[in-house]
């Protein structure tokens, strides 16, 4: 299997996945609450 | 007026984040020593190790432990809702549920890439602590699930609180796999007074658990505020649906001359 052929293949993977989710994650969210934001009148996220 | 799920708390803790992140692959893949030598690559005489393999450790432990944590505040927001049957118990659950799987993914992920060159193999199904993060994980896919039924919407926070609160036992099993049971996974590394490692790998664990808890927190505020504009617009496109049913069945309803 090529993902185990060297350690730092291994590695490289596993905090790309790591913090790759996290980060698209954030941003995901960030992109969704800003549409969603639009639609919600003002009163109802000031408290955001 | 702020129209995203942004606030000064969040930029602050996005920006600790991305510091730890850098602090995290400084530590883990340049400071850190490498463990030993790994089988694999051991010529006769070297001390046999992990190698560079022991680096997916930094990630690998703290993902698993605030999972654990994300777990948790799904059973306490769970608990919470059924007690005061509050909107806002039941999105903290969602949201940490959420978080919980994807950092879970990232375990299980990185535990097959760190297990296959150290114990020869990706999974092992007779492994207790491997088979219960399995549990884990489909348990709160299916909890997750729960949260997409078709239902009103409070029967279905109801439904997925009940479910929520099988996670844990299950992540306290998970948890005290190793220490119960005596199978391939090995036992806790740093959950002890005396942990098992020490000085620059101690370290790069630590700034990865922190870097991973900061995550957490940064992520678990924009979750809640967007599943939070989600009820507000479900709730929104009802109320729109309803007048407009209103709007084309009002001269049937009300035909001129009715007594209003």
């Amino acid at each position: 299997m090529i993902v185990a052929s060297t350690p730092w293949v291994s590695v490289g993977v596993c905090y790309l996945v790591t913090i790759g989710s996290i980060g698209v994650l954030g941003l995901r969210s960030r992109q969704r609450g800003r549409r969603l934001a639009e639609q919600v009148p003002e009163e109802d996220r000031r408290w955001m | 007026m702020n129209a995203t799920t942004a606030s000064r708390a969040t930029r602050a803790l996005g920006l600790a984040t991305i510091v730890g992140v850098a602090l995290l692959l400084l530590f883990g893949l340049v400071v850190s020593p490498p463990d030993g030598v790994s089988v694999g690559e051991a010529p006769s005489g070297a001390r046999i190790g992990m190698g560079e393999y022991v680096r997916i450790m930094y990630v690998h432990v703290p993902t698993a432990l605030v999972a654990f944590l994300a777990f948790f505040v799904t059973v306490g927001g769970s608990v919470m809702f059924l007690i005061r049957r509050s909107e806002w118990w039941d999105l903290v659950a969602h949201a940490s549920a959420e978080l919980g799987a994807v950092l879970l993914f990232g375990t299980l992920l990185t535990g097959a890439l760190w297990g296959e060159p150290t114990w020869g193999t990706y999974w092992e199904w007779q492994d207790a602590r491997l088979t219960t993060s399995a549990i884990l994980f489909f348990l709160v896919l299916g909890y997750l699930a729960v949260r997409r039924l078709p239902l009103e919407r409070e029967r279905r926070a109801r439904i997925a609180a009940v479910v929520g609160l099988f996670l844990l036992p299950t992540t306290v099993v998970c948890h005290y796999a190793t220490t119960w049971w005596n199978t391939l996974h090995q036992g806790p590394t740093i959950t002890r007074l005396d942990p098992k490692i020490e000085g620059e790998m101690l370290l790069a664990l630590m700034i990865g658990l922190v870097t991973f808890l900061l995550a957490y927190a940064w992520l678990m505020i924009h979750r809640f505020r967007v599943l939070w504009l989600e009820s507000r617009a479900e709730g929104l496109g009802l109320d729109a649906a309803l007048a407009e049913r209103r709007a084309e069945a009002g001269p049937l309803l009300d035909p001129p001359g009715a007594p209003s």
